[in-house]
């Protein structure tokens, strides 16, 4: 680039201030300068880029540059490539959250992308790269895919585009549309040129693991490239490091292979199982040099990785397992941590974990590794290998080693003992052992997680209990008391002091001592729990009440308000005449419902996602199974806190079906299921009769009135306050849940709704309903409310059927049944159902109430036209806006059997089913009615 | 106690580093380097920093940097009290304080260090004393002094009169007094006064022979009302005091200074030499002065002040491309005085392009990119008198529009024989052994401090 003299003059100008108040003074004349000469509007392109260049630096220093925006676009609107490079420069620096000028600029970058200098693509696709807002990758992904895509670009240009994508696709995963293109990318993996299939790569790799469908081929492709690479050979010197060939490029298809499951072909299967093989060959003997040793380690690592993922071949992971345990021998420090890590990996997949133990005290000897991060391989390791014949050994190699470890390694420690010990324990007085000496140990560096959880377990398991107990106890009565060790003895004391209350040495008068005797050296938090447990000893022990008061007595001038309302509230129900609120209040607690536990969840949140995400995590098979959905396998010998987790899993289950009934009656919370009754009773009333109660609750009542003029109506909603308080905040509304077929709206010209209503008070609402089409669902009635400051909604179905919508048309008697006949054979809508109906038989107004019903429901009755006279049958037109509908209704009564048949015809189908349905309410009802 | 003084030039090198107690290291220099003088971010610059334990109290002047370091809860005052006094040290011994004399004397200002402080505690810090035996070949060559006996040093360093030597003789006996005032305010936007004060100083230069006794009167509430109050109970009739005649001649052209007119002075304080005890009892100020040049008092008024200059400005954005400014200055004056070295700066939009400026009246104003500012230099601005100015300012248009913040107008000037706050010297009597005549004169000076107007 040719120099720009003002440019090296003003740098030297402010290179040359003395003092920051100096270079000050000068920016701020530059920029006034340059102000000055933009606002001039025959500037040639050399001033434009020299005074941009001029911005850009001052905005390095730090300066707010506020302006300039346009000339920077115009530079990339330029011709020259160096106008247009600084161009692109100042706008990535700029202006990243300019909006005014991020049109201009796409649509420059995109003529630039489509430029036939292959600079200016590449300028383009930089500054893609660098910029990467929202704006560029929904409108230039496109772009940017034909640049790969294209046969005329060169290979450079390629990579670039190859890349820029992956940027895009990192940035927003969302906006790039990956599936529309992705499975066009996948078959450059082939590409003959080393360099394009290793940025394809990259971009593959991200793509794996958001659209594994879109990408399946990759894997045969990738399968393909290392077998050209690794086995013939096929490859240019220039990509020969240090006599590995494209080291970078099998590393990444190595990875890329870990994101799909192991190819189905048998030959491909082969394939790969000898390229791994060849790898693993390769390293048999140690290279010289470093940089060779590197590329070929690293190879060889991933190599095992994806071995280990395949999980194919037992031979050729034990022959990994040898590797490994070569490499963590090593002596160099790099080399020891790949193999841990790998190592790591392997006992996470194989099945048999005999190989890894042989290792088992090179590992724990790696545990005094000098490397910090060593070490902490070799505690993942080592957490991975446990199972349930080593875990004891394991566990107290890491509780004799948390001494030594320092400080940052211990909480992982801490986290990953309390879960092994949990996982693997057999016998309840080793998890409790083990658990007391781990707070003790290491309760600074722990979080709250782990003695909540030993609390957990131990209230869960019975069998545990009284061990823990006497445990406790001892643990309060030793010379020094860690403060976790304290909290989880006080709370175990206070629920199950009892258990162990008759022997001597643990009466309640001692625990109490023990307990007292270290509470001043405490914390407050543990001075809470134990406070609680005092207050728990009043209702366990009523003989040492007096003394358990004159503690919480003391406490109840304690600073801290915490401990002094615990120990007033306390005394208070300890000093309670009743004797009923104590026992109550101090109940045993229920054992904790089984959720993942908080271990796991705090172990796993300290993974962190920056990159390609793994495909395992540390843990054991079970953990690494569960997370490819896989059922984990049994363990050998089952723990006794295992099994009894289990079971309660178990009962946990099959709680929740137990809900959900008739939600949409009445979704108020109160809704028992007499109340569901009640109110069905109240709905299914409303299907015949013009007014009565839709609903009668503890706080409101809610009355209808309705009027109906096919196929309009109109429908009167009052509401009663029967609560003792006055109602606040009233609205009432109506919504359909098809309004293009019944439309339902407040009345015009009513007045509006009180904003109090006192008790007994009533309040009234009208609502117009339209009936445009046949409708099947009742449209809903919305009443919300405050009372005494609690806001209540109801939501209340209203009764509105299409049934509502009929009218009664009389027709001659020997008409009727011609018509029934019609419709029948037409085969519309016909609708028929046995009802029972016991009632019939007791109740002699039962046929007048019959006929009462259907008239109701809108229907003409025939007198006279059924032969049989018990029979009804009735005549009704169904009208809505679209259209009107003609229905027939016939109903048989079997008085002897208690039965009914509801026979319903109709020249439409949904109409039938509607007033059919209705009908079957009306008559369920009452047979309700009857048996209560 | 001060635990550490550093001396830094501009560029934030240490110049002059030394340290008094053990619990700060040498290295702490650069901590306040880095985190004070070459921090870009700390626009405000507080004079008290703490960087976790240790606390830097600095001073700027000239090119330089003073600081001090301590770990102690340390009262401010004081060390910013040794600071000042450090640094008139340094003015009088050198004449001018800067890098290049500090520089230039190392040796002198270790050694004068090295007696100022001990283990971080303020000693004897009087020049005059300092002179007697804080000597180098420098300065013994500008002045020649003989060098005196020991016993003489020891008998003033713990004499009364620790100030002064006792073998002064003046041919011609002069003292000068001047009284310099900086006024500091601020204008609302509306022309509402939000914050007036003024800040006085009397510094005195004497010239007396023998150990003369000075008594020092001036027209200040407290001690007019004493005045009055006394007369009254003598039965004679309400005599306003004059000020003698022989105060000099230049006193007699004072037109600002209001005669008669009492002052409220908020508080003040004196130089070692006042004799507290009689100030207290019968509110006359009463001293031996030093040698030289002192300060002999301080003061402070917030009642009452005379502005002298009422500024009206008239800014008007127009959209978003052009600002437009009236600013009308007028002097509040008697007409016989005038204002030197006067300099408003009327700050403009961050965005400025081209100024059109236009002088009715005095001065000239130009726009300086450098300050985003319009700077109007007026060199003598009579008293009476008014002049305005009338500026339209271009605005380039910026990517993020940010509303300009609208920063106040500064003025700077000098008016000679005016006092902002009406104060006055009544007399000024001087008494020695030998009853000599001496001559006295006054001199009034008000400064502008931070005089500002918003707009």
């Amino acid at each position: 680039m040719a120099p720009m003299k003002g440019l090296t003059v003003f740098i030297a100008d402010l290179r040359k201030c003395r003092s920051h108040e100096d270079e000050e003074k000068r920016v701020n004349k530059e920029l006034a300068n340059i102000r000055t000469k933009f606002k001039e509007t025959n500037i040639n392109g050399y001033n434009r880029k020299k005074y941009v260049c001029k911005l850009i630096y001052m905005s390095l220093l730090g300066y707010d540059v506020n302006f300039g925006h346009r000339e920077a676009v115009e530079l990339i609107t330029g011709t020259k490539y160096s106008e247009k490079q600084i161009g692109y420069l100042a706008v990535s620096l700029l202006m990243s959250e300019d909006t005014t000028h991020a049109q201009t600029v796409v649509s420059a970058l995109r003529r630039d992308l489509h430029d036939t200098n292959e600079c200016n693509v590449c300028l383009a696709l930089n500054a893609i790269s660098n910029i990467c807002t929202r704006e560029m990758a929904e409108g230039l992904t496109q772009d940017i895919v034909v640049q790969l895509l294209s046969p005329a670009a060169s290979m450079f240009i390629k990579k670039k585009a190859a890349l820029c994508l992956l940027r895009l696709l990192r940035r927003f995963p969302e906006a790039v549309n990956a599936p529309q293109w992705a499975s066009r990318v996948v078959p450059y993996l082939g590409h003959r040129d080393i360099g394009v299939t290793q940025s394809v790569a990259s971009l593959v790799t991200a793509l794996a693991q958001q659209f594994p469908e879109e990408t399946r081929k990759a894997a045969s492709f990738a399968v393909r490239r290392l077998n050209s690479l690794v086995i013939d050979n096929e490859y240019t010197l220039d990509y020969v490091y240090y006599k590995v060939p494209a080291p970078w490029l099998q590393i990444k298809l190595l990875r890329l292979l870990q994101y799909y499951p192991a190819p189905e072909s048998t030959e491909m299967r082969s394939v790969l199982l000898s390229i791994l093989r060849h790898i693993i060959d390769l390293s048999q003997d140690t290279p010289r040099e470093l940089q060779q040793m590197n590329a070929q380690y690293s190879i060889l690592f991933e190599a095992i990785n994806l071995g280990i993922h395949l999980d194919v071949d037992q031979g050729l992971m034990q022959e990994c397992a040898v590797l490994l345990g070569r490499f963590i021998t090593s002596r160099e420090t790099n080399v020891r941590y790949l193999g841990l890590e790998t190592m790591a990996h392997l006992a996470a997949y194989i099945d048999r974990l005999d190989s890894i133990k042989t290792y088992q005290g090179v590992i724990i000897q790696s545990l005094r590794d000098r490397d910090v991060s060593v070490r902490r391989r070799a505690l993942d390791l080592l957490y991975s290998m446990c199972d349930v014949s080593s875990a004891k050994t394991v566990v107290s190699e890491l509780l004799r080693h948390m001494a030594l470890a320092d400080v940052g390694l211990r909480e992982e420690m801490a986290l990953k003992v309390a879960i092994l010990t949990e996982k693997f324990a057999t016998e309840y007085s080793w998890y409790v052992d083990v658990m007391m000496r781990l707070v003790s140990l290491a309760g600074d560096h722990m979080g709250d997680e782990v003695w909540h959880r030993i609390v957990q377990v131990i209230l869960g398991n019975e069998e545990l209990q009284v061990y823990a107990c006497k445990i406790s106890l001892q643990t309060l009565k030793a010379p020094v008391c860690h403060e976790s060790a304290f909290k989880v003895s006080a709370y175990v004391l206070g629920e199950f002091g009892h258990l162990i209350a008759n022997s001597d040495d643990s009466a309640p008068i001692e625990q109490l001592k023990a307990l007292q005797s270290k509470m001043p050296a405490m914390s407050q938090a543990a001075r809470a729990v134990a406070l609680t447990t005092v207050g728990k000893f009043i209702n366990l022990f009523p003989e040492i009440k007096t003394l358990c008061l004159r503690v919480l007595d003391r406490y109840r001038g304690a600073l801290d308000a915490e401990l002094q309302q615990r120990a007033c509230e306390y005394y208070a129900l300890g000093t309670l005449e009743s004797e009923d609120l104590l026992p109550t209040v101090f109940e045993e607690m229920p054992p904790f419902p089984e959720r993942q536990s908080a271990l796991m969840s705090r172990l796993l949140k300290r993974e962190s996602h920056t990159e390609d995400q793994r495909t395992w995590v540390f843990g054991g098979r079970d953990i690494n199974r569960e997370r490819r959905g896989l059922p984990a396998s049994q363990p050998e010998a089952e723990s006794p806190a295992v099994a009894a987790k289990e079971e309660q899993q178990q009962q946990q289950q099959q709680k929740p079906t137990q809900q959900s009934l008739s939600q949409l009656e009445q979704k108020q919370p109160t809704a028992s299921d007499q109340a569901v009754a009640k109110s069905m009773r109240h709905y299914a009333r409303l299907l015949w009769e013009n007014d009565g109660i839709l609903y009668d609750g503890d706080e409101i009542q809610v009355g209808l009135v309705v009027q109906y003029k096919p196929p309009a109506g109109r429908i009167g909603v009052f509401l009663g306050n029967r609560s003792a308080a006055p109602m606040y905040g009233i609205s009432i509304s109506t919504s359909s849940s098809d309004a293009t077929k019944v439309s339902i709206q407040p009345a015009a010209g009513q007045d509006a709704l009180p904003e109090t209503l006192l008790p007994l008070a009533q309040a009234r609402i009208f609502f117009d309903v339209h009936c445009l089409q046949v409708f099947s669902t009742a449209p809903l009635l919305r009443i919300s409310y405050t009372v005494a400051g609690s806001p209540t909604v109801s939501e209340l179905q209203l009764p509105v059927t299409v049934g509502h919508f009929m009218d009664p048309v009389t027709i001659a008697v020997g008409d009727f049944f011609a018509r029934w006949k019609q419709l029948g054979d037409s085969g519309i809508g016909e609708s028929q159902q046995v009802l029972k109906a016991a009632f019939l038989a007791s109740d002699s107004a039962a046929g007048e109430w019959l006929r009462s019903v259907v008239g109701g429901m809108g229907f003409a009755l025939i007198q006279g036209a059924d032969p049989e006279p018990t029979n009804i049958v009735g005549v009704g037109i169904a009208t809505t806006q679209a259209g009107r509908f003609g229905c027939l209704v016939r109903i048989e009564p079997k008085i002897t059997h208690g039965l009914v048949r509801v026979t319903l015809r109709a020249t439409n189908a949904e109409v039938a089913q509607a007033v059919g349905g209705s009908l079957r309410m009306v008559f369920e009802s009452r047979q309700q009615q009857q048996q209560q | 106690m001060i635990s550490a003084v550093f001396i830094y030039n501009q560029k934030g090198e240490v110049l002059i580093s030394r340290l008094y107690r053990h619990d700060v290291k040498r290295s702490v220099a650069d901590v306040f380097r880095v985190h004070v003088i070459s921090s870009p971010t700390s626009v405000v610059r507080s004079p008290v920093t703490t960087l976790g334990s240790t606390s830097f109290f600095h001073i700027r002047y000239d090119n330089l940097w003073l600081c001090a370091v301590t770990k102690n809860n340390s009262s401010a005052a004081l060390v910013f009290e040794f600071l000042y006094r450090l640094l008139g040290l340094g003015v009088s011994y050198f004449g001018r304080f800067d890098e290049e004399a500090v520089k230039n004397n190392f040796v002198l200002i270790y050694e004068l260090l090295d007696e100022v402080l001990d283990f971080g505690y303020p000693q004897n810090i009087e020049v005059d004393t300092l002179k007697l035996y804080v000597t180098t070949e420098s300065v013994r060559s500008k002045n020649v002094v003989e060098a005196p006996l020991p016993q003489s040093i020891t008998m003033q360093a713990t004499g009364a009169t620790t100030w002064r030597r006792n073998d002064i003789a003046y041919k011609k006996n002069e003292a000068f007094v001047d009284v310099i005032e900086s006024v500091n305010l601020i204008l609302s936007a509306k022309g509402t006064v939000l914050r007036a004060d003024v800040q006085g100083q009397i510094v005195m230069r004497s010239f007396l022979s023998g150990m003369p006794e000075c008594k020092f009167g001036l027209n200040d509430k407290l001690v007019l009302e004493r005045d009055s109050a006394t007369a009254a109970a003598r039965g004679l009739s309400a005599l306003t005091p004059v000020a003698p005649r022989g105060l000099g001649s230049r006193a007699g052209g004072m037109g600002g200074v209001g005669d008669g007119e009492s002052v409220e002075i908020a508080d003040c304080q004196f130089h070692q030499c006042v004799r507290l005890g009689r100030f207290d009892t019968d509110r006359t100020i009463s001293f031996i002065p030093p040698d030289g040049e002192f300060e002999l008092m301080r003061y402070r008024t917030t009642e009452n002040v005379n502005l002298p200059f009422k500024v009206l400005p008239v800014v008007r954005e127009m959209g978003k491309t052009l600002v437009e400014y009236e600013v009308l200055i007028k002097s509040n004056f008697s007409s016989k005085l005038s204002a030197t070295n006067m300099v408003v700066s009327i700050p403009t939009p961050p965005n400025a392009t081209k100024c059109r400026i236009k002088v009715s009246g005095v001065g000239k104003a130009k726009y300086h990119p450098e300050e985003n500012a319009i700077v109007w230099r007026i060199s003598r601005f009579q008293g009476l008198q008014e002049t305005s100015l009338t500026a339209v300012v271009d605005l380039a248009p910026m990517a993020k529009p940010v509303p300009w913040s609208r920063p106040p107008i500064a003025l700077d000037f000098q008016v000679l024989m005016f006092t902002a706050s009406g104060l006055l010297v009544r007399f000024l009597k001087v008494f020695e052994k030998s009853n000599y005549q001496s001559v006295k004169w006054v001199r009034y000076m008000t400064k502008a401090g931070s005089y500002e107007i918003r707009i």
